[in-house]
């Protein structure tokens, strides 16, 4: 009650007050030039003290203008007319109306005028005295001092001495962001600055000593400063970081990147070097050192059908010598099993400036490697099997080098041209020493056994160039042409020894026994030719044709000289020792129709390859070991491809390749290679190219707002002509080897997923599932074996992250392989891992933090019998300290419970493998970081942003 | 020498006059109170990754060096308007590439003579149509002017709470309409440059057409109706969410 009739108290005297008071007030006023000629349509704004816009009114036929009932209170009024200096009025009023007269508007100077409205569509400032020029709209040549962009500066002239005047006045001052530089001397600022780091300049009356103190405008000085406003650069930065770790076991790591870049240049150093088995390189590094360079995995590829349905010409399986791999194999290398000794390093300098482009690395990788593996082989014959067991010790020191140049220069709007060179380097030592030990399963003795020790020393280098050009047509931007060359020479020279001991048994008794004592010198060497050609006709809006052609050749020399060693003689042997020269040729050309509109992408094509196939293959002089190979296969290739996006956030594609595979000249040289004794290998003239024939789905969609995500990757390809092998096994299981072309092969995989979000952010679920079925076939002592193995692989994880200081992660995978002989259900096998896993990432007391994993791994094999548990758990300790948690100690134990040890399991159609190797098990390590950017200190894993 | 000086500034003066005249001649000989704007629009990514608050410094270094100076697209949009009525939506683009993406429907109808507001927005994979009553922008003017496509503009700055972002506005009070694009408006004059955050997103008019047939609009403007109060509420939630999951908001929302 009582507030009630306060309330209505305060209502009454409100009203008594508007009723007295005037609350609103009226401003007129006329805008005219500076000869009292009245300005039309002259905008008058009304703004707040804080020039917030409230109202405006125009001038209108006598330059008058008048804003009705405004609130009382303090405005501005602003007048602006083009040509004109904008005026400002403050007013102040309680409630009577105010008349501005005449405002008298000043045109503003004809040059900066000029500027404004013509020459460089710069904004201006005016402010009172002060006039402030964007100077990054002002063009001066690489390079240019201030001095020179000053002289662009309307209003702005400078003396032979370097002396400034801004209209007509002296600069006396000049600053740079409001500071004195350099004592204040105009010339010093403005003669060792760069034009390129200026983005503003201001000229404004110098206020004297005298007039900071009384505040008093002095008539007499005239002086003017100028203010040099530096660039904030955006594409400027630079980091790195710093890891020393040391641990138990003789454990150590030592990695340090660091990065600078601006606009134009970028520059970077990695170095990692441990006995970890890890890696050490991420994504995160390969992009900090490739810089913009990073994305440019495909520079100069064979033209094809474009999407959905690329073409790579592969050219036989090179030996692993790692020359050819790419930088990205080294970043991207998984954890290494056994013991490893990793030193990489490189540097890397880009620089992008305007039509240029330039980069060029150097990378150095070094990679020792101790590692003992025990494997176990089961080959199913028609009325028996036979097993294998060996033991191989390995001890191998590699070193290779990288280094790439790259050029772009973009000759006009309508022409690029790059230039790419690179080379690399390897040398590769080894020792390889082991036994095996061979038997029927129906049986209880050996049927052979082996002793070895292979010293291996590989070196090589190769060099490649290449040219791209592009052109674009001025008329259709959509016209395009593309062309490439590129030549690569290649030379390994690979030094053996290798020396075994091989015996042969019957009834367990010892029949034979052969030693081999080989020394090999293999030289090969490659010259590789390609030439490619795009050409893209638009035909209307929606379609376009689009042409390629693909040539290449291939020659390849080798020359191995192989001899017997004996009591310090030797002996040329003549079976093994070889010259062989090769000669590939392949021209392609095709063509295919595409549409595209309103998001669906349609193609359509077809191309006509050739092989031509050469090859010679010779002995020493005087042996009868002669091989000659002249083949030609002509393909018709078709392609189709659809892409759509049939809902918003959703994508979806179908294509239908074809790929047709020359064989490899060695499958195809009619001769023997007797290398291992025990496999047998002898190549088949009559093989035709493998035709495989694929039809891939892909579909995305998601739910950005939730999430949510679901996607299905289904593919399908059949073979004719598959090339696979013939393999007869003998009494003392010495396998003969030779490939011959089989239809019906085929092969289907799926691989989906759904993300499923429970609580945003906090709880999402992912399920996955890969799986797999393929048809293959072989044939084994004449009997021909087809084998169904399928494999499906689901997993589900669980991503609980309640805030950023816990995570936990669960997943869990099972992987199970099954495979069906028809020649023998007997054989069928069943293999499985089953895989759990716990990641827990958490803050402590005292500002700690905690990282978990634990993962099990679980074997099983129900032929093998066999039986494989496998738990790791590492966890590590860590605090960040320093501003910005630019400093971590860790102390991290890998392994605690010592059971490290790698287990791989393979069943192919006629056989399958399991092997165990002896890894880097439990050690304690105590790291330091320091990252002179700061570290993020969230528990949560890292998303793509 | 100092007549002869003054006689050449003479003349570049009335040259000057004579040119500001028939601008605005030419711009009273035909009515500018209708016309369609041509505006492109620049979004450079790797600023707005650079705004994202739970990234490290390190971080968004990174993404910059990755970046490198990749040029950005500009996408053209259109403003055809009216004393009434404004209506913003893509610009007819030129395929310089043979691939074709899916566009998502993007209008902006503002109604001056009912001050109304109508804008299509596709947030988490839907389409909306907010609908409601043009909210007052709160400009402040400052001191620049600056020519963009051939008229004269000052400088305006507002802030954007929803996305907590700084716009400025270049607007021209030759062109006596007060509205301009992106669903900016509210000036003494139409707007022919939006800068977001500094030059994240640019949209910048290229062209003033005056005698464009006026833009059609379909006879249904499709999306779920949403009204001011629930549009504020669902982009701050979505914003907060994101920023939470650490996920980049802008790859699905309209800077």
């Amino acid at each position: 009650m009582i507030r009630l009739l306060f309330s209505l108290i305060i209502l009454c005297s409100l009203a008594n007050s508007s009723v007295f008071a005037q609350k609103n007030f009226d401003i007129t006023g006329i805008v005219s030039d500076t000869t009292g000629e009245p300005l039309l349509s002259s905008t008058i704004m009304l703004l707040d003290t804080d020039s917030v816009y409230v109202d405006f009114s125009r001038s209108g036929p006598n330059g008058d203008f008048e804003f009705k009932k405004v609130k009382n209170g303090d405005y501005i009024i602003k007048i602006t007319f083009v040509g004109m200096i904008p005026q400002h009025i403050p007013i102040s009023s309680t409630g009577e109306n105010i008349d501005l007269g005449v405002i008298k508007m000043t045109e503003i100077a004809e040059e900066l005028m000029e500027i404004v409205v013509k020459a460089a569509r710069a904004p201006i400032s005016i402010r009172g005295d002060t006039i402030e020029y964007d100077a990054t709209t002002f063009k001066v040549p690489e390079g240019s001092s201030v001095e020179d962009l000053l002289r662009k500066l309307p209003g702005m002239q400078i003396g032979q001495e370097g002396d400034i005047t801004a209209d007509g006045q002296d600069v006396t001052k000049v600053t740079v962001d409001g500071k004195e530089f350099f004592g204040g001397d105009p010339k010093a600022a403005t003669k060792n600055l760069q034009a390129e780091a200026i983005s503003k300049v201001q000229v404004y009356d110098t206020t004297t000593e005298e007039e900071e103190v009384t505040g008093q405008k002095d008539a007499g000085n005239q002086d003017k400063t100028l203010n040099l406003e530096l660039k904030e650069e955006f594409k400027s930065g630079g980091f790195g970081k710093v890891i020393v770790g040391a641990g138990t076991e003789d454990r150590k790591e030592l990695k340090g990147n660091f990065n600078r870049f601006n606009d134009k240049m970028q520059f970077s150093l990695i170095g990692v070097g441990n006995n970890t088995g890890r890696n050490g390189l991420s994504w995160d590094d390969y992009r900090g050192f490739m810089g913009s360079n990073s994305w440019n995995f495909n520079d100069g590829s064979d033209y094809g059908f474009g999407s959905g349905g690329g073409f790579i010409v592969r050219f036989g399986g090179g030996e692993d010598d790692g020359l050819e791999n790419s930088l990205q194999d080294i970043f991207f290398s998984g954890n290494q099993t056994g013991f490893p000794e990793f030193l990489n390093g490189g540097v890397n300098f880009n620089y992008d400036h305007n039509k240029s482009k330039l980069s060029a690395y150097y990378f150095v990788n070094k990679k020792g490697l101790q590692r003992t593996t025990t494997s176990e082989r089961e080959t199913f014959l028609a009325n028996d099997n036979a097993l294998e067991e060996s033991l191989n010790d390995s001890e191998t020191d590699a070193i290779g080098h990288k280094a790439e140049f790259k050029w772009e220069q973009e000759l006009d709007s309508l022409h690029t041209i790059k230039f790419t060179t690179r080379f690399a380097a390897v040398d590769n030592e080894g020792t390889f020493d082991g036994s095996s030990f061979s038997q029927f399963a129906s049986e209880n003795f050996p049927t052979n056994t082996t002793d070895y020790n292979n010293l291996n020393n590989t070196a090589g280098h190769l060099i490649n160039g290449q040219i791209l050009l592009r052109k674009k047509f001025k008329k259709n931007k959509r016209r395009r042409l593309g062309f490439n060359t590129s030549y690569q020479y290649s030379t390994v020279t690979e030094l053996q020894d290798q020396m075994s001991l091989n015996e042969f048994f019957d009834q367990g008794v010892i029949t034979s026994q052969q030693i081999i004592n080989q020394n090999y010198d293999n030289l090969a060497s490659k010259d590789l030719w390609k030439i490619n050609g795009l050409y893209v006709e638009p035909i209307s809006k929606k379609l376009t044709l689009q042409t390629f052609y693909n040539y290449s050749n291939r020659q390849e020399v080798g020359d191995r000289d192989v001899v017997d060693v004996n009591d310090n003689s030797e002996t040329v042997n003549t079976f093994l020792t070889r010259d062989y020269e090769n000669d590939i040729t392949l021209n392609r050309i095709g063509t295919s129709l595409k549409y595209a509109h309103e998001g669906v992408n349609v193609s359509i094509g077809m191309a006509y390859q050739d092989f031509l196939l050469k090859g010679l293959y010779e002995g020493v002089s005087g042996s009868d070991l002669f091989g000659e190979v002249d083949n030609r296969y002509s393909n018709w290739i078709p392609n189709a491809s659809i892409n759509f996006s049939p809902l918003r956030n959703s994508w979806m594609s179908i294509s239908y390749t074809v790929n047709a595979q020359e064989p490899s000249i060695r499958n195809l040289q009619p001769i023997l290679d007797n290398s291992n004794p025990f496999y047998l290998r002898e190549g088949n003239p009559e093989l035709v190219p493998e035709i495989s024939k694929s039809i891939n789905s892909y579909l995305h969609f998601s739910r950005p707002m939730t999430g949510f995500r679901v996607y299905a990757n289904l593919g399908y390809t059949s073979f004719t002509d598959q090339i696979i092998t013939e393999e007869t096994i003998d009494e003392n299981l010495v396998t003969f080897i030779r490939p011959i072309n089989y239809d019906g092969g085929s092969r289907f995989s799926l691989y989906s997923g759904i993300t499923l979000p429970i609580k945003t952010n906090k709880l999402t679920i992912d399920l996955n599932i890969g799986g797999s079925s393929n048809n293959s076939f072989s044939i084994v002592n004449g009997v021909v074996n087809e084998t169904k193995t399928t494999n499906l692989d689901p997993r589900i994880r669980l991503n609980i992250t309640p805030s950023d200081k816990f995570a936990l992660y669960l997943n869990t995978r099972y992987n199970r392989s099954a495979a069906r002989y028809n020649i023998n259900s007997n054989l069928d096998q069943n293999s499985s891992n089953f895989n759990y896993g716990v990641e827990l990432n958490t803050d402590l007391v005292l500002g700690l933090k905690l990282n978990t994993d634990f993962n099990m791994n679980m074997y099983r094999n129900d032929r093998l019998g066999n039986d494989q548990n496998v738990p790791i758990l590492n966890f590590s300790i860590y605090r960040q300290f320093l501003e910005s948690n630019k400093g971590e100690l860790r102390l991290s134990v890998f392994d605690a419970f010592n059971e490290n040890i790698s287990v791989g399991q393979f069943a192919s159609n006629y056989f399958i493998t399991r092997s165990n190797t002896t890894t880097l098990a439990r050690y304690v390590m105590l790291s330091f970081t320091y990252n002179i950017k700061g570290m993020n200190s969230s528990n949560k894993k890292r998303r793509w942003h | 020498m100092a007549l002869m000086n003054s006689n050449i500034k003479n003349n570049m003066k009335s040259t000057i006059l004579a040119l500001i005249s028939t601008l605005a001649l030419s711009l009273s000989a035909q009515d500018i109170s209708l016309g369609t704007i041509h505006y492109d629009r620049t979004t450079d990514y790797s600023r707005i990754i650079d705004e994202l608050p739970y990234l490290s410094a390190e971080q968004k270094d990174l993404q910059k060096l990755t970046r490198g100076n990749r040029e950005l697209r500009a996408s053209p949009y259109i403003l055809s308007y009216s004393p009434d009525q404004t209506i913003y939506t893509y610009g007819k683009e030129e395929r310089e590439s043979n691939w074709s993406w899916r566009k998502d429907e993007f209008l902006i109808i503002h109604d001056m003579a009912a001050g109304t507001l109508s804008k299509q927005y596709v947030l988490g994979g839907k389409l909306y149509l907010l609908e409601d009553e043009a909210p007052r922008l709160k400009w402040k003017i400052e001191n620049d002017i600056r020519e963009i496509a051939g008229y004269l503009c000052m400088k305006a700055t507002t802030y954007d709470p929803v996305k907590g972002q700084d716009i400025t506005a270049w607007f021209s009070d030759q062109i006596p309409v007060s509205a301009g694009p992106e669903g900016y408006y509210g000036l003494p004059g139409m707007i022919l440059m939006i800068e977001v955050n500094n030059g994240t997103a640019v949209i910048e008019a290229t062209k003033v057409d005056l005698d464009a047939e006026p833009y059609e609009l379909p006879k249904k403007i499709k999306g779920k109706k949403r009204n001011q109060e629930e549009y504020v509420a669902q982009i701050e939630k979505f914003l907060k969410d994101c920023i939470e999951g650490e996920r980049n908001p802008y790859w699905d929302l309209r800077y």
